[in-house]
């Protein structure tokens, strides 16, 4: 697959899924609707255009993108859940995110682990340091 | 040529492609194709009608898909299930009656 034809894939997917179809719906539609345009595309070429003005014309036969991901979204079985019961969803996602938030710094710890442990580390390092000083201190101060 | 009246074709995309699909698996370019032909060019679904409706379709139940590469290209095939065959029905009828309760109405004499 060529990378301008995964971008327009992509492209029409998040279109419609930004209209609150269900991602693997939307994924779907964008491959069937991409297939359909080369489909369109061999048919024109075969009735002798060339493979621009085929391309072009296919285009337009299919019509505009926001076009076809409005009349997708018409249907409400092809929703995403959140986008057919708001209300529920009004309840549900707020409650998740309180529930994930302990988990939170695990996941940033583990994300920026590199970093943590170099700054656990140089904690260390300062905590030897600061006690082999202060053990010192206390022994000058017994001797003297 | 087809000429659009979306008031008049509410139920229709989904009798057709029921009707279509009854005894032979189909993609969707293939029905696009079909619809014009069986209909006498008469009817032209869009590729916006066909496709959502194909889902919406499955989602209920009513059609089945598989995937299946056919040179070089994924095509996602659509058969009717049992319960697709049972709505064909229900639609058929349902399109008979309001066709022959139109028919009937249109050949009647206009009121005094």
């Amino acid at each position: 697959m060529s990378d301008e034809r995964r971008a327009d894939l992509s492209a029409f997917a998040l279109r419609l899924r930004r209209r609150g179809i269900a991602p693997p719906v939307a994924e779907r539609l964008a491959l069937e609707m991409a297939d359909h345009l080369d489909d369109l595309v061999d048919e024109l070429v075969a009735a002798g255009e060339s493979e621009a003005a085929a391309r072009e014309s296919a285009f337009a036969r299919l019509g505009e993108p926001e076009v076809l991901a409005a009349s997708c979204s018409a249907y409400p079985e092809l929703q995403a859940w959140w986008k057919r019961h708001p209300r529920v969803a009004m309840v549900v996602y707020p409650l998740m995110y309180v529930a994930a938030l302990p988990a939170v710094p695990v996941v940033a710890g583990f994300a920026h682990r590199a970093v943590l442990a170099r700054w656990t580390a140089c904690l260390f390092a300062s905590g030897v340091v600061t006690s082999a000083l202060f053990w010192l201190l206390t022994l000058a101060v017994n001797s003297g | 040529m087809a000429r659009s009246n979306p008031p008049f074709m509410s139920g229709v995309p989904e009798l057709l492609l029921l009707k279509l699909l009854d005894g032979r698996e189909m993609y969707g370019y293939e029905l696009v194709k079909a619809v014009r032909a069986a209909t006498g060019e008469a009817i032209a679904l869009g590729e916006g009608v066909v496709y959502p409706a194909l889902h919406a379709l499955e989602r209920g139940g009513a059609l089945k898909s598989r995937r299946r590469a056919v040179a070089g290209r994924t095509r996602v095939y659509y058969t009717l299930t049992a319960r697709g065959r049972r709505r064909l029905a229900g639609l058929a009828d349902d399109w008979q009656r309001i066709q022959g309760g139109v028919a009937a109405a249109l050949g009647e004499p206009a009121h005094v």
